[in-house]
Protein backbone atom coordinates (compact mmCIF):
# COMPACT_ATOMS: atom_id res chain seq x y z
CA UNK A 1 0.00 0.00 0.00
CA UNK A 2 0.97 3.60 -0.40
CA UNK A 3 2.18 5.03 2.29
CA UNK A 4 5.65 6.60 3.79
CA UNK A 5 7.28 5.22 6.98
CA UNK A 6 10.24 6.22 8.94
CA UNK A 7 12.13 5.89 12.11
CA UNK A 8 11.96 8.36 15.47
CA UNK A 9 14.21 7.25 17.82
CA UNK A 10 13.72 11.32 19.58
CA UNK A 11 11.66 9.00 22.41
CA UNK A 12 11.71 5.71 23.57
CA UNK A 13 7.92 5.30 23.61
CA UNK A 14 8.35 1.70 23.14
CA UNK A 15 6.54 0.68 26.36
CA UNK A 16 8.84 -2.11 27.35
CA UNK A 17 7.33 -2.79 30.52
CA UNK A 18 4.27 -4.27 29.03
CA UNK A 19 3.51 -6.15 25.52
CA UNK A 20 0.48 -4.00 24.68
CA UNK A 21 1.53 -2.03 21.84
CA UNK A 22 0.97 1.87 22.56
CA UNK A 23 -0.34 3.15 19.15
CA UNK A 24 -0.73 7.35 18.52
CA UNK A 25 -3.20 8.44 15.99
CA UNK A 26 -3.89 11.09 14.10
CA UNK A 27 -6.66 11.00 11.72
CA UNK A 28 -6.14 14.44 9.97
CA UNK A 29 -8.26 15.94 7.18
CA UNK A 30 -5.19 15.49 4.32
CA UNK A 31 -3.09 13.21 6.08
CA UNK A 32 -3.34 10.58 8.86
CA UNK A 33 -0.02 9.79 11.05
CA UNK A 34 0.10 6.65 12.98
CA UNK A 35 2.91 6.16 15.66
CA UNK A 36 3.70 2.15 17.41
CA UNK A 37 7.00 0.74 18.56
CA UNK A 38 8.13 -1.92 15.88
CA UNK A 39 11.43 -3.87 16.32
CA UNK A 40 12.63 -1.69 19.34
CA UNK A 41 11.96 1.68 17.36
CA UNK A 42 8.96 3.89 17.01
CA UNK A 43 7.62 3.28 13.21
CA UNK A 44 5.70 6.06 11.92
CA UNK A 45 2.81 5.68 9.10
CA UNK A 46 2.23 9.02 7.04
CA UNK A 47 -0.12 8.59 4.35
CA UNK A 48 -3.38 10.49 2.51
CA UNK A 49 -6.40 10.18 4.64
CA UNK A 50 -8.12 8.69 1.11
CA UNK A 51 -10.12 6.00 -0.34
CA UNK A 52 -10.85 4.47 -3.57
CA UNK A 53 -12.37 1.43 -4.57
CA UNK A 54 -12.72 -0.78 -7.75
CA UNK A 55 -14.30 -3.53 -8.69
CA UNK A 56 -11.59 -6.83 -9.74
CA UNK A 57 -11.81 -7.43 -13.61
CA UNK A 58 -11.31 -11.13 -12.37
CA UNK A 59 -12.90 -12.04 -9.80
CA UNK A 60 -15.68 -9.25 -9.52
CA UNK A 61 -14.69 -8.68 -6.00
CA UNK A 62 -14.49 -5.17 -4.57
CA UNK A 63 -10.97 -4.13 -4.12
CA UNK A 64 -9.80 -1.23 -1.72
CA UNK A 65 -6.78 1.21 -2.16
CA UNK A 66 -6.02 4.09 0.54
CA UNK A 67 -3.30 6.69 0.29
CA UNK A 68 -1.26 8.24 -2.53
CA UNK A 69 -1.79 5.04 -4.42
CA UNK A 70 -5.48 5.63 -4.30
CA UNK A 71 -5.07 9.39 -4.77
CA UNK A 72 -2.46 8.38 -8.23
CA UNK A 73 -4.07 5.70 -9.81
CA UNK A 74 -8.07 6.97 -9.22
CA UNK A 75 -7.95 10.31 -8.93
CA UNK A 76 -11.46 10.87 -10.60
CA UNK A 77 -13.14 9.00 -7.77
CA UNK A 78 -10.80 8.86 -4.71
CA UNK A 79 -12.33 10.15 -2.03
CA UNK A 80 -10.98 12.70 1.23
CA UNK A 81 -14.00 11.47 3.79
CA UNK A 82 -12.68 13.79 6.54
CA UNK A 83 -12.21 16.97 4.32
CA UNK A 84 -13.79 19.18 7.07
CA UNK A 85 -11.52 17.66 10.30
CA UNK A 86 -14.70 15.02 11.13
CA UNK A 87 -17.03 12.96 9.25
CA UNK A 88 -20.18 14.54 8.48
CA UNK A 89 -22.37 12.16 7.76
CA UNK A 90 -23.16 8.16 7.95
CA UNK A 91 -21.44 7.79 4.44
CA UNK A 92 -18.20 9.75 5.25
CA UNK A 93 -18.37 7.63 8.68
CA UNK A 94 -18.04 4.54 7.09
CA UNK A 95 -15.88 5.20 4.17
CA UNK A 96 -13.31 6.62 7.17
CA UNK A 97 -14.08 3.14 9.18
CA UNK A 98 -13.44 1.13 6.16
CA UNK A 99 -10.07 3.14 5.51
CA UNK A 100 -8.76 3.20 9.29
CA UNK A 101 -9.51 -0.72 9.31
CA UNK A 102 -7.49 -1.25 5.23
CA UNK A 103 -4.84 1.11 7.14
CA UNK A 104 -4.27 -0.52 10.56
CA UNK A 105 -4.51 -4.47 9.01
CA UNK A 106 -1.77 -3.50 6.62
CA UNK A 107 0.76 -2.76 9.45
CA UNK A 108 -0.07 -5.67 11.67
CA UNK A 109 -0.97 -3.37 14.38
CA UNK A 110 -1.87 -6.33 17.53
CA UNK A 111 -5.80 -5.66 18.42
CA UNK A 112 -4.57 -5.87 21.63
CA UNK A 113 -3.42 -2.33 22.08
CA UNK A 114 -3.57 1.03 23.79
CA UNK A 115 -4.31 3.96 21.10
CA UNK A 116 -4.81 7.47 21.85
CA UNK A 117 -6.33 9.65 19.16
CA UNK A 118 -5.27 13.27 18.49
CA UNK A 119 -8.75 15.17 17.44
CA UNK A 120 -8.76 18.85 16.53
CA UNK A 121 -11.05 20.53 18.69
CA UNK A 122 -14.07 21.61 16.29
CA UNK A 123 -17.88 22.37 17.25
CA UNK A 124 -19.87 19.12 15.22
CA UNK A 125 -21.80 17.12 17.98
CA UNK A 126 -22.36 15.16 14.28
CA UNK A 127 -18.78 14.66 13.21
CA UNK A 128 -18.00 13.86 16.77
CA UNK A 129 -20.42 11.07 17.17
CA UNK A 130 -19.35 10.16 13.47
CA UNK A 131 -16.23 9.69 14.76
CA UNK A 132 -17.04 7.97 17.99
CA UNK A 133 -18.16 4.88 15.51
CA UNK A 134 -14.97 5.09 13.51
CA UNK A 135 -13.35 4.83 16.58
CA UNK A 136 -15.08 2.06 18.21
CA UNK A 137 -15.47 -0.57 15.10
CA UNK A 138 -11.30 -0.17 14.78
CA UNK A 139 -9.91 -3.60 15.52
CA UNK A 140 -7.11 -1.95 17.57
CA UNK A 141 -7.63 -0.12 20.94
CA UNK A 142 -9.13 -3.39 22.68
CA UNK A 143 -7.01 -2.76 25.75
CA UNK A 144 -7.82 1.10 26.10
CA UNK A 145 -8.86 4.22 24.18
CA UNK A 146 -8.57 7.63 24.89
CA UNK A 147 -8.71 11.21 23.03
CA UNK A 148 -6.85 14.54 23.77
CA UNK A 149 -7.13 17.48 21.60
CA UNK A 150 -4.82 17.35 18.80
CA UNK A 151 -3.21 21.01 19.84
CA UNK A 152 -2.23 19.16 23.01
CA UNK A 153 -0.89 16.43 21.56
CA UNK A 154 1.36 18.18 18.71
CA UNK A 155 2.71 20.19 21.67
CA UNK A 156 4.15 16.98 23.33
CA UNK A 157 7.31 16.99 20.88
CA UNK A 158 7.31 20.59 21.01
CA UNK A 159 8.05 21.03 24.66
CA UNK A 160 10.07 18.19 25.45
CA UNK A 161 11.42 14.56 25.21
CA UNK A 162 9.09 13.23 27.51
CA UNK A 163 5.32 14.86 28.42
CA UNK A 164 6.89 18.31 30.00
CA UNK A 165 4.10 20.08 28.64
CA UNK A 166 1.39 18.49 30.27
CA UNK A 167 3.26 20.13 34.08
CA UNK A 168 3.55 23.76 31.96
CA UNK A 169 1.14 26.53 31.38
CA UNK A 170 1.33 27.22 27.58
CA UNK A 171 -0.27 28.04 24.74
CA UNK A 172 -0.36 25.52 21.60
CA UNK A 173 -1.47 27.02 17.88
CA UNK A 174 -2.22 23.57 15.34
CA UNK A 175 -1.94 25.46 11.84
CA UNK A 176 -4.05 22.81 10.27
CA UNK A 177 -5.38 22.37 6.74
CA UNK A 178 -9.02 22.73 7.81
CA UNK A 179 -8.76 24.70 10.71
CA UNK A 180 -6.92 26.72 12.87
CA UNK A 181 -6.85 25.98 16.58
CA UNK A 182 -5.73 27.87 19.82
CA UNK A 183 -5.63 26.66 22.92
CA UNK A 184 -4.05 27.97 26.68
CA UNK A 185 -3.37 24.71 28.80
CA UNK A 186 -2.79 24.79 32.46
CA UNK A 187 -1.48 21.64 33.88
CA UNK A 188 -3.06 19.49 31.18
CA UNK A 189 -6.45 21.66 31.61
CA UNK A 190 -7.87 23.35 28.92
CA UNK A 191 -8.29 26.79 28.95
CA UNK A 192 -9.94 28.62 25.96
CA UNK A 193 -9.90 26.37 23.29
CA UNK A 194 -10.32 28.08 20.18
CA UNK A 195 -11.40 27.16 16.68
CA UNK A 196 -11.65 29.21 12.62
CA UNK A 197 -12.34 27.95 9.53
CA UNK A 198 -11.70 30.97 8.16
CA UNK A 199 -7.65 30.45 7.98
CA UNK A 200 -6.89 27.37 6.56
CA UNK A 201 -4.03 25.53 4.63
CA UNK A 202 -6.77 24.37 1.88
CA UNK A 203 -7.75 27.85 1.56
CA UNK A 204 -3.48 28.48 0.91
CA UNK A 205 -3.89 25.71 -1.88
CA UNK A 206 -7.09 27.63 -3.93
CA UNK A 207 -5.29 31.14 -3.17
CA UNK A 208 -2.09 29.39 -4.76
CA UNK A 209 -4.04 27.97 -7.73
CA UNK A 210 -5.86 31.55 -8.06
CA UNK A 211 -2.73 33.03 -8.33
CA UNK A 212 -1.31 30.87 -10.62
CA UNK A 213 -3.29 31.50 -13.09
CA UNK A 214 -3.04 35.63 -12.29
CA UNK A 215 0.70 35.48 -12.53
CA UNK A 216 0.54 33.44 -15.94
CA UNK A 217 -2.01 35.42 -17.25
CA UNK A 218 -4.58 32.76 -17.98
CA UNK A 219 -3.12 30.37 -19.62
CA UNK A 220 -2.11 28.14 -16.53
CA UNK A 221 -4.77 26.53 -14.78
CA UNK A 222 -3.60 23.95 -12.06
CA UNK A 223 -5.79 22.07 -9.43
CA UNK A 224 -5.90 22.34 -5.91
CA UNK A 225 -3.44 19.06 -5.40
CA UNK A 226 -0.83 20.93 -7.71
CA UNK A 227 -1.14 24.39 -5.86
CA UNK A 228 -0.59 21.94 -2.39
CA UNK A 229 2.23 20.32 -4.00
CA UNK A 230 3.69 23.49 -5.24
CA UNK A 231 2.93 25.21 -1.72
CA UNK A 232 4.90 21.98 0.60
CA UNK A 233 7.79 21.55 -2.34
CA UNK A 234 8.59 25.31 -2.66
CA UNK A 235 6.61 27.02 -0.06
CA UNK A 236 10.01 28.36 1.70
CA UNK A 237 10.22 31.72 4.60
CA UNK A 238 13.72 31.40 4.41
CA UNK A 239 14.98 31.00 1.09
CA UNK A 240 12.07 30.83 -1.64
CA UNK A 241 13.17 30.62 -5.18
CA UNK A 242 10.98 31.01 -8.24
CA UNK A 243 10.43 27.56 -10.11
CA UNK A 244 9.61 26.51 -13.10
CA UNK A 245 6.84 24.11 -14.16
CA UNK A 246 5.58 22.46 -17.82
CA UNK A 247 1.85 21.96 -18.48
CA UNK A 248 0.83 20.08 -21.68
CA UNK A 249 -1.48 22.49 -24.38
CA UNK A 250 -4.65 21.02 -25.41
CA UNK A 251 -3.91 21.18 -28.76
CA UNK A 252 -0.13 18.92 -28.40
CA UNK A 253 3.10 21.05 -27.51
CA UNK A 254 3.69 21.99 -23.89
CA UNK A 255 3.88 25.35 -21.78
CA UNK A 256 6.63 25.99 -19.67
CA UNK A 257 5.77 28.71 -16.99
CA UNK A 258 7.47 30.09 -14.14
CA UNK A 259 6.37 31.21 -10.77
CA UNK A 260 7.69 33.52 -8.44
CA UNK A 261 5.06 35.23 -6.20
CA UNK A 262 2.04 32.69 -6.65
CA UNK A 263 3.25 31.14 -3.71
CA UNK A 264 4.73 33.13 -1.38
CA UNK A 265 2.18 35.78 -1.53
CA UNK A 266 -0.75 33.43 -0.53
CA UNK A 267 1.34 32.33 2.38
CA UNK A 268 2.21 35.48 3.90
CA UNK A 269 -1.63 36.50 3.46
CA UNK A 270 -2.13 33.20 6.01
CA UNK A 271 0.57 34.34 8.52
CA UNK A 272 -0.94 37.61 8.60
CA UNK A 273 -4.52 36.19 8.96
CA UNK A 274 -2.93 33.43 11.42
CA UNK A 275 -1.59 35.99 13.60
CA UNK A 276 -4.62 38.47 13.77
CA UNK A 277 -7.24 35.35 14.83
CA UNK A 278 -4.73 34.31 17.43
CA UNK A 279 -3.47 38.16 18.61
CA UNK A 280 -7.05 39.69 18.44
CA UNK A 281 -9.19 36.80 19.05
CA UNK A 282 -8.09 34.43 20.78
CA UNK A 283 -5.44 35.58 23.04
CA UNK A 284 -7.15 38.87 23.53
CA UNK A 285 -10.61 36.53 25.11
CA UNK A 286 -7.47 34.57 26.99
CA UNK A 287 -6.28 37.96 28.41
CA UNK A 288 -10.31 38.86 29.52
CA UNK A 289 -11.17 35.44 31.00
CA UNK A 290 -7.59 33.88 32.65
CA UNK A 291 -5.56 36.82 33.13
CA UNK A 292 -2.79 35.05 35.00
CA UNK A 293 -2.45 32.39 32.63
CA UNK A 294 -2.31 34.48 29.82
CA UNK A 295 0.84 36.28 31.22
CA UNK A 296 2.57 33.09 32.36
CA UNK A 297 2.13 31.68 28.60
CA UNK A 298 3.05 34.40 27.10
CA UNK A 299 6.12 34.10 28.88
CA UNK A 300 6.94 30.55 27.59
CA UNK A 301 7.48 29.35 24.08
CA UNK A 302 4.20 29.02 22.14
CA UNK A 303 4.18 25.71 20.61
CA UNK A 304 3.06 25.80 16.73
CA UNK A 305 2.23 22.52 15.05
CA UNK A 306 0.60 20.85 12.33
CA UNK A 307 0.46 20.90 8.36
CA UNK A 308 1.26 24.59 7.95
CA UNK A 309 3.84 24.50 10.46
CA UNK A 310 6.23 22.61 8.03
CA UNK A 311 6.41 25.45 5.55
CA UNK A 312 10.33 26.23 6.50
CA UNK A 313 11.11 29.69 8.86
CA UNK A 314 7.28 29.82 9.01
CA UNK A 315 7.64 29.63 12.86
CA UNK A 316 10.47 32.79 13.02
CA UNK A 317 7.63 34.80 10.64
CA UNK A 318 5.02 34.07 13.03
CA UNK A 319 7.17 34.61 16.34
CA UNK A 320 7.92 38.04 14.74
CA UNK A 321 4.56 38.93 13.33
CA UNK A 322 2.62 37.90 16.35
CA UNK A 323 5.08 40.02 18.92
CA UNK A 324 5.17 43.27 16.44
CA UNK A 325 0.92 42.75 16.58
CA UNK A 326 0.85 42.21 20.51
CA UNK A 327 3.95 44.60 21.03
CA UNK A 328 5.96 42.92 23.35
CA UNK A 329 8.19 39.72 22.60
CA UNK A 330 7.08 36.19 22.17
CA UNK A 331 8.78 33.06 21.57
CA UNK A 332 7.28 30.45 19.10
CA UNK A 333 8.88 27.00 18.67
CA UNK A 334 8.00 23.76 16.79
CA UNK A 335 8.71 19.74 17.03
CA UNK A 336 11.21 18.80 14.54
CA UNK A 337 8.19 17.60 12.44
CA UNK A 338 5.16 19.58 13.10
CA UNK A 339 3.07 17.42 10.55
CA UNK A 340 4.01 14.29 12.78
CA UNK A 341 4.18 16.13 16.19
CA UNK A 342 0.05 15.42 17.22
CA UNK A 343 0.52 11.50 16.41
CA UNK A 344 3.99 11.38 18.34
CA UNK A 345 2.63 13.13 21.48
CA UNK A 346 0.05 10.63 21.32
CA UNK A 347 1.86 7.90 21.12
CA UNK A 348 4.16 9.56 24.12
CA UNK A 349 0.14 9.25 26.15
CA UNK A 350 -0.44 5.90 25.09
CA UNK A 351 3.12 4.71 25.80
CA UNK A 352 2.73 5.40 29.41
CA UNK A 353 -1.31 4.45 29.65
CA UNK A 354 0.30 1.11 28.14
CA UNK A 355 3.09 1.42 31.26
CA UNK A 356 0.71 1.74 34.11
CA UNK A 357 -1.87 -0.72 33.19
CA UNK B 1 -17.08 6.32 24.92
CA UNK B 2 -16.47 9.97 23.99
CA UNK B 3 -14.31 11.02 21.71
CA UNK B 4 -14.83 14.86 22.32
CA UNK B 5 -11.56 16.20 23.19
CA UNK B 6 -12.89 18.83 25.16
CA UNK B 7 -13.83 15.71 27.61
CA UNK B 8 -10.50 14.48 28.52
CA UNK B 9 -9.41 14.12 32.14
CA UNK B 10 -6.52 16.08 33.12
CA UNK B 11 -6.01 14.53 36.37
CA UNK B 12 -5.56 11.04 34.23
CA UNK B 13 -3.08 13.29 31.62
CA UNK B 14 -0.70 14.32 35.27
CA UNK B 15 -0.83 11.45 36.69
CA UNK B 16 0.53 9.63 33.60
CA UNK B 17 3.26 12.44 33.45
CA UNK B 18 4.22 12.41 36.99
CA UNK B 19 2.76 15.52 37.60
CA UNK B 20 2.01 16.83 41.17
CA UNK B 21 -1.93 16.78 41.50
CA UNK B 22 -3.55 20.06 41.20
CA UNK B 23 -5.10 19.45 44.66
CA UNK B 24 -2.15 19.20 45.96
CA UNK B 25 -0.76 22.29 44.64
CA UNK B 26 -3.64 23.77 45.86
CA UNK B 27 -3.17 22.48 49.72
CA UNK B 28 0.66 23.59 49.32
CA UNK B 29 -0.33 26.86 47.69
CA UNK B 30 1.55 25.34 44.55
CA UNK B 31 1.70 26.63 41.18
CA UNK B 32 -2.14 26.43 40.64
CA UNK B 33 -4.24 27.96 43.09
CA UNK B 34 -7.78 28.28 41.81
CA UNK B 35 -10.38 26.02 41.27
CA UNK B 36 -10.17 24.31 37.50
CA UNK B 37 -13.08 25.94 36.20
CA UNK B 38 -12.87 27.52 32.14
CA UNK B 39 -15.58 29.68 32.91
CA UNK B 40 -14.29 31.36 35.63
CA UNK B 41 -12.59 34.17 36.01
CA UNK B 42 -9.13 34.50 37.71
CA UNK B 43 -9.44 38.23 36.85
CA UNK B 44 -13.08 39.10 37.44
CA UNK B 45 -13.39 37.11 40.72
CA UNK B 46 -10.38 38.74 41.98
CA UNK B 47 -12.15 42.13 41.50
CA UNK B 48 -15.53 41.16 42.47
CA UNK B 49 -13.73 39.89 45.84
CA UNK B 50 -11.96 43.08 46.21
CA UNK B 51 -14.84 45.22 45.49
CA UNK B 52 -16.80 43.25 48.13
CA UNK B 53 -14.46 43.86 50.91
CA UNK B 54 -13.82 47.29 50.07
CA UNK B 55 -17.93 48.10 49.95
CA UNK B 56 -17.73 46.65 53.79
CA UNK B 57 -14.42 48.67 54.79
CA UNK B 58 -15.33 51.91 53.39
CA UNK B 59 -13.39 54.03 56.06
CA UNK B 60 -9.60 52.52 54.12
CA UNK B 61 -8.01 55.17 52.42
CA UNK B 62 -7.38 53.75 49.31
CA UNK B 63 -5.15 56.47 48.05
CA UNK B 64 -2.55 56.63 50.82
CA UNK B 65 0.59 55.14 50.35
CA UNK B 66 2.24 52.26 50.94
CA UNK B 67 -0.69 50.84 50.51
CA UNK B 68 0.05 47.76 52.09
CA UNK B 69 2.29 48.04 55.18
CA UNK B 70 1.45 44.15 57.03
CA UNK B 71 0.75 41.01 55.36
CA UNK B 72 -2.69 40.03 56.78
CA UNK B 73 -2.23 36.90 59.00
CA UNK B 74 -5.41 35.30 58.17
CA UNK B 75 -5.54 31.95 55.73
CA UNK B 76 -7.53 33.94 53.05
CA UNK B 77 -4.67 37.02 53.45
CA UNK B 78 -1.42 33.95 53.58
CA UNK B 79 -3.26 31.89 50.02
CA UNK B 80 -3.28 35.34 48.28
CA UNK B 81 0.13 36.50 48.98
CA UNK B 82 1.48 33.01 47.86
CA UNK B 83 -0.51 33.11 45.21
CA UNK B 84 0.80 36.40 44.06
CA UNK B 85 3.92 35.59 44.92
CA UNK B 86 3.58 32.14 43.14
CA UNK B 87 3.28 34.08 40.18
CA UNK B 88 5.92 36.29 40.11
CA UNK B 89 8.62 33.49 40.67
CA UNK B 90 6.60 31.45 37.79
CA UNK B 91 7.10 33.95 35.51
CA UNK B 92 10.27 36.04 36.02
CA UNK B 93 11.88 33.67 39.24
CA UNK B 94 14.04 34.40 42.47
CA UNK B 95 15.48 37.25 41.06
CA UNK B 96 13.32 39.42 38.97
CA UNK B 97 10.76 38.51 41.92
CA UNK B 98 12.46 40.03 44.16
CA UNK B 99 13.95 43.27 42.27
CA UNK B 100 9.71 43.58 41.89
CA UNK B 101 9.27 44.02 45.36
CA UNK B 102 11.89 46.22 45.83
CA UNK B 103 9.84 48.19 43.01
CA UNK B 104 7.10 48.19 44.36
CA UNK B 105 8.40 49.66 47.97
CA UNK B 106 10.74 51.74 45.97
CA UNK B 107 6.87 52.95 44.24
CA UNK B 108 5.63 53.16 47.72
CA UNK B 109 2.94 50.18 47.14
CA UNK B 110 4.64 48.38 49.96
CA UNK B 111 6.38 49.31 53.11
CA UNK B 112 9.89 48.00 53.80
CA UNK B 113 8.49 46.06 56.15
CA UNK B 114 6.57 44.47 53.82
CA UNK B 115 8.82 43.76 51.33
CA UNK B 116 10.95 41.78 53.78
CA UNK B 117 8.26 39.50 54.58
CA UNK B 118 7.58 39.05 51.19
CA UNK B 119 10.64 38.36 49.96
CA UNK B 120 11.11 35.35 52.91
CA UNK B 121 7.85 33.65 50.67
CA UNK B 122 9.62 33.97 47.65
CA UNK B 123 11.83 30.84 48.13
CA UNK B 124 9.18 28.78 48.40
CA UNK B 125 8.50 28.48 45.25
CA UNK B 126 10.89 26.29 42.59
CA UNK B 127 12.80 28.59 39.84
CA UNK B 128 10.52 28.09 36.54
CA UNK B 129 11.58 25.92 33.66
CA UNK B 130 11.12 28.91 31.19
CA UNK B 131 11.63 32.78 32.53
CA UNK B 132 11.49 36.47 31.11
CA UNK B 133 11.04 40.00 32.22
CA UNK B 134 8.20 41.09 33.98
CA UNK B 135 5.80 43.45 32.05
CA UNK B 136 3.47 46.38 32.59
CA UNK B 137 0.40 43.79 32.59
CA UNK B 138 2.68 41.78 35.73
CA UNK B 139 2.87 44.59 37.27
CA UNK B 140 -0.74 46.00 37.29
CA UNK B 141 -1.53 42.49 38.04
CA UNK B 142 0.55 42.86 41.17
CA UNK B 143 -1.18 46.00 41.89
CA UNK B 144 -4.34 44.28 42.11
CA UNK B 145 -2.71 41.14 44.35
CA UNK B 146 -1.67 44.65 46.37
CA UNK B 147 -4.94 46.45 46.72
CA UNK B 148 -6.61 42.81 47.71
CA UNK B 149 -4.63 42.28 50.43
CA UNK B 150 -4.66 45.58 51.74
CA UNK B 151 -8.35 45.39 51.58
CA UNK B 152 -8.09 41.93 53.74
CA UNK B 153 -5.74 43.57 56.43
Amino acid sequence: MADETDEDGAFDGSSEASETTPVGVKLGSTRTVLQYPKDGEIETVRTLTCLATYEDALTGEEKVLYGEQAAQEFPDTVEFMLRSGLPEDDNRAALASKFFTELVRAQNIPEDSVVVYAIPTIDNDEGLENLTEVIEDSPIGKQLVRSFPESLCGAVPAMGDGLEAIDEVFIAVNMGSTNLEACAYRHAEQLEPFSTGAVTGSEVDRRIANAVEEETQGRVNIDLTTAREYKEEHGDFVDFEPFTDVIQQPGGGSHEFTIKRSVMEPLNEYVDEAVDEIANNFLSELANTHMKPYQIALGKPIALTGGMACIPGIADVFEERLSEELDRDVTVVAADRPDLAAAQGAQRIAAKLAENR
Amino acid sequence: MTVNPREYDAAELRELAGAESVDKQLSTGGTTTQTPNPDESIRDKQFRNLLALQSERQQIDQLRRPFLSTIPESTVGTDVCEEWIDFLVHVGGHERAEQALSYYRQLKWITPAAEVDLKTVVKQFPEPTHDRSLTAGDHRLSLLYVATLASLS
